[in-house]
C-alpha cells in the first residue's frame, strides 16, 4: 500500500533536524537547549498540579509562551551570526587570495565599482542596532514588566457584596503571590535571555563593520586591479 | 620568514619507550598545522630510544633529564621551547590529524592560557573515553568526562575550588604564562602534574580553558610505574602526589584543615579498600596486598610532610629561551612528510608502500563491525580498511556500540556511536525507517566531529541501513555509496508489503541519489538498482568494484587431499538461516543428496533469522525445529551450529570439503570467496552476482534458484568425483589470487574515492573555498 508520506517529506524532516542541529551544536545553543530542558520539567511540574484550571496557569502558560518568542529570537540571532560567519569567511578567502598591495581606504563611492566579469552585487542593508533598541530589550527584562496587578469586579449585591468583594481579594491576592513569586523566578531566566541577545546584538553589529570594511577593502582592490589592467593593456597596444 | 601564526613546541616525555615513541613520531608526520617543533625529553632509559632518536637528526631536539621525574622532565621541555605554545603529549599517545591546527586556534584568543582536548582510551582491549572537559577541586576530587561545560557545573566535594583541567597526555599552554606561574611542580614525579598547573594558572587568573575537540587517542604502555593494563604499578606514588596536592592546593584556596585532613584520610583509606578489593579479587596477592598497603601508608606520610613543609619545586619566571616565531624554531615536517603512509598506533607498524601523493582519510560507515559482530556489511568494511591501510591511507569507521568511545582495531580507528531515539518521533510508527533515520543522524554527527579533528575527506557508507543518509543530505562532505543487497529487494524476496519497507525503498533511492559515486560490487548488483529504482546512467560516477578478502597463508589451505582413504564427506553452509539464503532449497536437496552418497555430513552455520523473514510467523518454528521436524531420519547428518565466531569458522572452512550456499539473490557472494580462499570447490545459485565470483566448472558449480533436485545433483557430482574437488578448490584459489584481494578491492576504491573528492569539489567550489 502506497502511504501518505513520500520520501520528499523524510528528507525535508532530515534537512530540518540538520538545521536544527546546526544552532544547537555550539556552547550558547547549548545553553538554550539546557533552558529549554529546565523549562520543560518546570512546565510538566505545573501542569500535573491538581487545580488545572486555576487561573494562574493561564498566566503561566503565557509566560511560557514568551519564553518561546524569546527563544525563537534567540535563535534567529545565532542563525544570523553563523550567516554572517559564513559571509566573514568568504570575504576574508577572498581578499586573501587577492594581491596584498592595497592601502585601506574607508568605505565610499567606490563600492558601487564593478568589473565587467563581475555580476553586480546587491548590498546587503546593514543591520544597525540603535541604543534605542538595546534599551528596549533591557526594558522588556525588568521584573516590573512581570507583576500582575490585582483586578477585581466589586459586586453590587446587597448585604453579602462586601464580604464576597473581600473574599474575592483575598483569593486573588493568594494567587497573586504566588504568581508573582513565579515571575520574581522567571526574571532572572529573562535577564539570562537578555544578556545573551544583547551580547548576541553587540556581536552581529560588529561583525557587519567587520564585514563592511572587508568589502570595502575588497572593492578598493578590485578597483586597483582594473585600473593596473588597463594600464597593462595600454602599455601592451 | 614569520608567518604571523603561532608557533608550537611539541613536548615529549619518555623513558624506555621507543616502540610508542616512534608511532607517536610518524603520526606527528600527518599534522595538518605544520609550523611545530618536536622536543623529546628522555629520562635514565635503558632501550634504545636515542639511538631511534638520532634518525630524526636536527628534526628532533633532544634532552635529558637525570631522574625518572615527570615534573622535572616537563620543565626542562618548558625552558627548552622556543614556541609561542608549548603542546604535551604523552609517548603513548598518538594525536588526531588536526590535534596542533585546532591548539593553534584556540590560541588565537589572546585571553587564553591553557586548554586541553579530549583523550580518548583507544586500546582495542578496553576502550573507554578518558577526558574530556574534566574539572578538578582543590582537594583533588576530579570529574574527567562531561558532555558540555554546563553539565556538573558546581559538583558537590569537599573542595572549595572547582577548576578546569586538561590531562597531561594532552595540554597545551601558552609557553609565557605557563613560565610566570613557574612550570610544572617537580615534586610531581607521576600522575596530578596536569591538575596542579591548572589549579594554579587559575589561581593566578589565567584562563585555563580545555574543549572537546582536539582529540588525543591514548595506547597505554607499560613504564616503571606501572604495567599496562594490569594491576601491578607503583600506585603509592599517586597517593603521595594526590596528598600533597590536598594539603598544598587546599591551603592557598582556604579550605579547612578539618577538610584537609578528611580529604586525605579519606584518599587513603579509599586505596586501602581498593587493594584488599583487588586481592579478593585474585588480582594481587597477600604479600602484593601487605607491600602495597604498607607503601601507601609510608607515601602518605611523605606526601603530607612535604606537603605542609616543603616549598614547591617550581622554576624561576625570567629562566628559558626567549626565542619566538617560526625563525626561532626547526620545523619538525619536511617535504617527505606528507606522503608518508599511515601508522598502526598498537603494533606501531606501518606499510611499507611508498605513496605518489598524500594519504587518504576515509571515513567508512558499517552498524555491525569487527571484532563484535561478524556479519556482511561489517565484515566487507573491515576487509576494505585493511586493504586501504595496507595501501598507507587513514581509516575510520564509525560502527554501533553501547556507549560512545574508540578503539584501533584490523588498521583502523573504530569509533563506536550508541543509538539514541531522540529525533524523528513522526516516524515511530515506521519501526525500521524510525531506527534507520536516528542512527544515521548519530553517524552524521560524528562524521562532523571527524572532520574536525582528523580532516576526513569522503565518507564511504552501505546502502543497507541508510547510514550515511543524512550526511549524504547535508552536503557536507562526498558521500561513496556502495550499492550492495537492498531493503527493497529484501522487501520483495519476503513479500513485505507494508509502509515502512515502502518507506525504507523510497529512502535508498534518495540516498542512491544524493551519493556522489556509487560502487555496485557486481554488474548484476548495478543492472538489479538500475530496475529497482530507475537509476539514469551515471557515466564517470560509478565503478564496480569486487569484494576482495586477505589471501590465507599458503600453508593454512586445505585442497582436497586425493590421497585420502575415508569416504566421509563434509559439506559446508555459511549463511544466516533465512529464505533468501536458500536454506529452505538446501533443507529440501539434502534427502536427495543422501539418497545417493551415504557418508555426507552438512554443516550449517550462521544465526536463525526465522523471525524477521516471517517464518517463524507462518510455521511457529524456527528453521533448525523445522527441519528436525520435517526430515527426522536425516537429523544424524546434520548439524546446526548457529552463529559462529571468526576462528571456529576459519576451522570449518579448512575441514570441509565442499561449501554450498544455494542463495536466493547475493548481491556478491563474500562467502564463496572465503571458501574459495581455503581451497575449497563451491556450490552456488545463478543469482545476483554469484556467477561474477564463481565461475561455472571451474572454480565451482551453479545451478538455478530454488532447484532442489539441481543443487543435489551438483553437491553429488562433485562429491563423486575427488579430481574435480581437488581441482576446482585449487582453482578458486588462482582465481581469488588474481582478482579478488582486499589490496585491489582497496585500490579500486582509492581511485573512487580520489574520483569523488574531485566530483564534489568541482560541484561545491564554494565550500571547498571555505576550507
Amino acid at each position: 500500500m502506497r502511504p501518505h508520506l513520500t520520501a520528499e517529506d523524510v528528507v525535508s524532516d532530515i534537512e530540518f533536524e540538520l538545521i536544527q542541529g546546526a544552532i544547537s551544536q555550539d556552547e550558547l545553543g547549548q545553553a538554550i537547549a539546557s533552558v529549554r530542558r529546565y523549562q520543560n520539567k518546570m512546565r510538566g511540574d505545573l501542569f500535573q498540579q491538581k487545580h488545572r484550571r486555576d487561573k494562574s496557569i493561564e498566566i503561566t502558560a503565557r509566560q511560557f509562551q514568551i519564553n518561546d518568542m524569546l527563544l525563537t529570537i534567540l535563535q534567529e540571532t545565532v542563525a544570523e551570526i553563523q550567516s554572517l560567519r559564513l559571509e566573514f569567511l568568504r570575504t576574508a578567502h577572498l581578499s586573501k587570495s587577492a594581491k596584498p598591495t592595497y592601502k585601506y581606504e574607508p568605505p565610499v563611492e567606490k563600492l558601487d565599482v564593478v568589473t565587467p566579469t563581475q555580476p553586480v552585487r546587491k548590498k546587503q542593508p546593514l543591520c544597525v542596532y540603535t541604543p534605542e533598541d538595546f534599551r528596549k530589550v533591557e526594558n522588556r527584562m525588568r521584573p516590573e514588566s512581570l507583576q500582575v496587578e490585582i483586578s477585581v469586579r466589586a459586586t453590587k449585591m446587597p448585604f453579602v457584596g462586601a464580604v464576597l468583594n473581600r473574599l474575592r481579594v483575598i483569593m486573588h491576592n493568594l494567587v497573586l503571590f504566588y504568581i508573582n513569586r513565579l515571575a520574581t523566578n522567571q526574571v532572572v531566566v529573562n535577564q539570562t535571555y537578555g544578556d545573551y541577545i544583547l551580547r548576541l546584538m553587540h556581536q552581529v553589529q560588529y561583525q557587519q563593520e567587520q564585514i563592511a570594511m572587508l568589502q570595502a577593502q575588497i572593492e578598493t582592490l578590485r578597483a586597483s586591479l582594473l585600473t593596473e589592467e588597463s594600464a597593462t593593456d595600454r602599455s601592451l597596444r | 620568514m614569520s608567518t604571523g601564526r603561532p608557533t608550537i613546541s611539541v613536548i615529549i616525555n619518555t623513558i624506555d619507550r621507543v616502540g610508542p615513541l616512534r608511532t607517536l613520531l610518524q603520526a606527528l608526520e600527518h599534522q595538518s598545522y605544520p609550523f611545530f617543533e618536536v622536543i623529546v625529553v628522555v629520562g635514565p632509559t635503558r632501550d634504545n630510544t636515542l639511538e631511534m632518536l638520532s634518525e630524526y637528526g636536527d628534526r628532533v631536539r633532544v634532552l635529558r633529564c637525570p631522574t625518572a621525574n615527570l615534573g622535572r622532565s616537563r620543565n626542562i621541555g618548558l625552558l627548552a621551547a622556543r614556541g609561542d605554545i608549548v603542546a604535551f603529549i604523552d609517548d603513548d599517545a598518538v594525536p588526531s590529524c588536526r590535534w596542533l591546527e585546532q591548539i593553534a586556534r584556540l590560541f588565537v584568543n589572546e585571553n587564553l592560557d591553557a586548554t586541553g582536548g579530549a583523550v580518548y582510551l583507544a586500546h582495542p582491549n578496553n576502550p573507554t573515553t578518558q577526558h574530556r572537559i574534566g574539572i578538578i577541586s582543590s582537594l583533588a576530587e576530579q570529574i574527567d568526562v562531561r558532555s558540555s561545560w554546563l553539565e556538573h557545573l558546581v559538583p558537590p566535594g569537599d573542595g572549595s575550588v572547582w577548576v578546569a583541567r586538561m590531562m597531561g597526555t594532552n595540554m597545551a599552554f601558552r609557553r609565557r604564562s605557563l613560565m610566570e606561574v613557574g612550570g610544572f611542580d617537580e615534586f610531581f614525579e607521576w600522575v596530578y602534574d596536569d591538575s596542579d598547573v591548572a589549579l594554579r594558572l587559575t589561581s593566578a587568573g589565567k584562563i585555563v580553558h580545555p574543549v572537546k575537540e582536539a582529540v588525543v587517542y591514548h595506547f597505554p604502555a607499560s613504564s616503571r610505574n606501572r604495567v599496562a593494563f594490569t594491576y601491578t604499578g607503583k600506585w603509592w606514588l599517586q597517593t603521595k602526589s594526590a596528598v600533597y596536592f590536598c594539603i598544598k592546593n587546599g591551603l592557598a584556596a582556604g579550605d579547612t584543615y578539618r577538610a584537609i585532613a578528611r580529604r586525605v584520610l579519606h584518599l587513603v583509606h579509599g586505596h586501602w579498600l581498593w587493594y584488599g578489593h583487588l586481592w579478593r579479587e585474585g588480582k594481587l596477592s597477600f604479600l602484593q596486598l601487605v607491600r602495597m598497603r604498607f607503601a601507601d601508608i609510608c607515601a602518605a606520610i611523605v606526601g603530607a610532610f612535604l606537603g605542609a613543609f616543603l616549598p614547591r619545586q617550581l622554576i624561576s619566571p625570567g629562566s628559558g629561551d626567549e626565542g619566538e616565531g617560526t625563525q626561532a624554531i626547526q620545523l619538525f615536517q619536511t617535504n617527505n612528510s606528507a606522503n608518508t603512509p599511515s601508522v598502526d598506533p598498537v603494533d606501531g607498524v606501518f606499510p611499507l608502500v611508498s605513496l605518489p601523493s598524500p594519504p587518504l582519510r576515509v571515513c567508512l560507515l558499517s552498524s555491525a563491525y569487527p571484532p563484535d559482530q561478524f556479519e556482511g556489511v561489517g565484515r566487507h568494511t573491515n576487509l576494505l580498511a585493511r586493504g586501504l591501510f595496507e595501501c598507507g591511507h587513514t581509516v575510520h569507521v564509525i560502527a554501533q556500540g553501547e556507549r560512545e568511545q574508540t578503539a584501533f582495531y584490523d588498521g583502523a580507528y573504530v569509533h563506536r556511536i550508541p543509538l539514541h531515539l531522540d529525533r524523528y518521533f513522526q516516524y515511530q510508527k515506521f519501526s525500521g525507517l524510525y531506527y534507520a533515520l536516528n542512527y544515521s543522524h548519530g553517524v552524521y554527527e560524528k562524521v562532523r566531529r571527524l572532520m574536525l579533528n582528523e580532516g576526513i575527506q569522503v565518507v564511504d557508507s552501505p546502502l543497507w541501513q541508510l547510514e550515511g543518509l543524512v550526511t549524504a543530505v547535508s552536503g557536507i562532505l562526498p558521500v561513496v555509496l556502495r550499492l550492495q543487497t537492498a531493503h527493497r529487494q529484501i522487501a520483495n524476496i519476503q513479500g513485505d508489503r507494508d509502509e515502512d519497507a515502502y518507506l525504507m525503498g523510497e529512502m535508498e533511492r534518495v540516498f542512491i541519489e544524493r551519493s556522489t559515486y556509487l560502487v555496485p560490487n557486481s554488474r548484476a548488483m548495478f543492472e538489479a538498482m538500475e530496475k529497482l529504482y530507475g537509476l539514469t546512467p551515471r557515466e564517470g560516477r560509478y565503478l564496480i568494484v569486487p569484494h576482495g578478502v586477505v589471501p590465507v597463508p599458503e600453508e593454512d589451505i586445505r585442497p582436497f587431499d586425493l590421497q585420502r582413504k575415508t569416504d566421509t564427506f563434509t559439506v559446508l553452509y555459511v549463511g544466516r538461516l533465512e529464505k533468501r539464503k536458500g536454506i529452505m532449497t538446501l533443507f529440501q536437496a539434502i534427502p536427495l543428496v543422501m539418497q545417493k552418497v551415504q557418508n555426507v555430513k552438512f554443516i550449517i552455520a550462521g544465526g536463525d533469522n526465522s523471525i524477521h523473514d516471517g517464518f517463524r510467523h507462518q510455521t511457529g518454528m524456527d528453521y533448525p525445529s523445522y527441519f528436525v521436524k520435517r526430515y527426522p531420519s536425516f537429523v544424524s547428518c546434520v548439524h546446526f551450529l548457529g552463529a559462529v565466531d571468526e576462528e571456529v569458522l576459519r576451522g570449518l572452512y579448512q575441514t570441509c570439503d565442499l561449501f554450498v550456499a544455494p542463495s536466493l539473490y547475493e548481491s556478491f557472494g563474500l562467502v564463496f570467496l572465503e571458501a574459495m580462499n581455503y581451497a575449497k570447490p563451491v556450490v552456488g545459485c545463478h543469482a545476483g552476482g554469484v556467477p561474477e565470483v564463481v565461475a561455472h566448472g571451474v572454480s565451482g558449480l551453479l545451478v538455478e534458484p530454488e532447484d532442489p533436485a539441481a543443487l543435489a545433483d551438483a553437491i553429488v557430482s562433485l562429491l563423486k568425483s575427488p579430481t574435480k574437488l581437488y581441482e576446482m578448490g585449487m582453482a578458486g584459489r588462482q582465481l581469488l589470487l588474481e582478482k579478488f584481494t582486499h589490496i585491489q578491492m582497496a585500490r579500486h576504491f582509492e581511485q573512487v574515492y580520489r574520483a569523488a573528492i574531485q566530483i564534489w569539489h568541482a560541484q561545491s567550489p564554494d565550500i571547498s573555498s571555505e576550507e
